[in-house]
């Protein structure tokens, strides 16, 4: 190492001495982890959209008048068969 | 408690059968140097916190399949902390790119170039300039001078050989060097 390497060696030591550690940290991480593994997960949350969609228009099927039902099952066969477009 | 039984293998094994205590202790055993190593590579408590989080959100989901003869637990945390740091890094400076163009300009290293540099500046320049390096070149020197060490050490945790991790401690003074010098026309 040069001197001028040493020099800012130490520099970068001294700076990032400076940034000193939060005590707090690891009981913050513990209740953090602890509400995470709490909480649903992304395959949960995944199931959760996949029944609510098709719930949602099952309900408004099934409340719709028999001109509208027919409507929608119409428009939503044509949905289907045109590929979403 | 015994000894034995708060050892990290011991703990890891029962991490692994969802023992949310023995897990817990882990946290708390290794979180300081984690959130440490987070907190000087992006000078930020928020995110130090998110890697950190991160770090041992992993270890939860692989613990079950933790193999006891692979690398120290104290070892791959290091080395999964530094690979999300580097991560964050790079993503962080995409977004900087747009904001600013002084990252990473190099200007020539002529003759007699001032040897007081750092003398000409504080602590918070460099700091500041630190975060202007390029993740891996940031977190070569945060390895070697804040940790204090070794460069193949340094280069194991990084996965990178000896003489790249010099390369990465080389050019990662020189942009410093330039600018703190920058800083102070």
């Amino acid at each position: 190492m040069t001197g001028r390497d040493d020099e800012m060696h130490r520099a970068v030591k001294a700076a990032l001495a400076e940034i000193t550690p939060d005590p707090t940290a690891p009981e913050r991480m513990v209740a953090a982890l602890a509400k995470r593994r709490s909480g649903p997960s992304f395959g949960q949350l995944w199931w959760a959209l996949g029944a609510t969609v098709p719930g949602f228009f099952a309900a408004r099927f099934a409340v719709a008048e028999p001109p509208d039902a027919l409507d929608m099952l119409a428009s939503g066969t044509l949905f289907f068969l045109g590929g979403g477009f | 408690m015994d000894a034995a039984a708060d050892d990290d293998a011991t703990l890891l094994a029962r991490t692994g059968r969802g023992e949310e205590a023995a897990f817990n202790r882990l946290v708390l055993r290794h979180t300081a140097f984690v959130h440490r190593i987070a907190l000087r590579f992006t000078q930020n408590g928020a995110d130090a916190d998110e890697i950190t989080q991160s770090v041992f959100w992993t270890l939860w989901t692989q613990a079950a399949k933790w193999d006891a003869g692979r690398a120290r637990l104290r070892t791959w945390l290091y080395r999964v902390t530094v690979n999300r740091c580097i991560d964050h890094g790079r993503k962080a400076r995409r977004w900087r790119f747009f904001a600013s163009a002084e990252v990473g300009a190099v200007a020539d290293d002529g003759p007699g170039a001032d040897d007081t540099a750092i003398a000409r500046s504080d602590l918070a320049q460099v700091r500041r300039a630190i975060m202007a390096l390029p993740a891996r070149q940031r977190m070569a020197l945060l390895l070697v001078a804040g940790e204090e060490l070794s460069v193949p050490e340094a280069a194991e945790l990084m996965e990178t050989t000896p003489r790249a991790l010099e390369q990465l401690l080389v050019r990662g003074r020189k942009k410093l060097r330039e600018m703190t010098e920058r800083d102070e026309r």
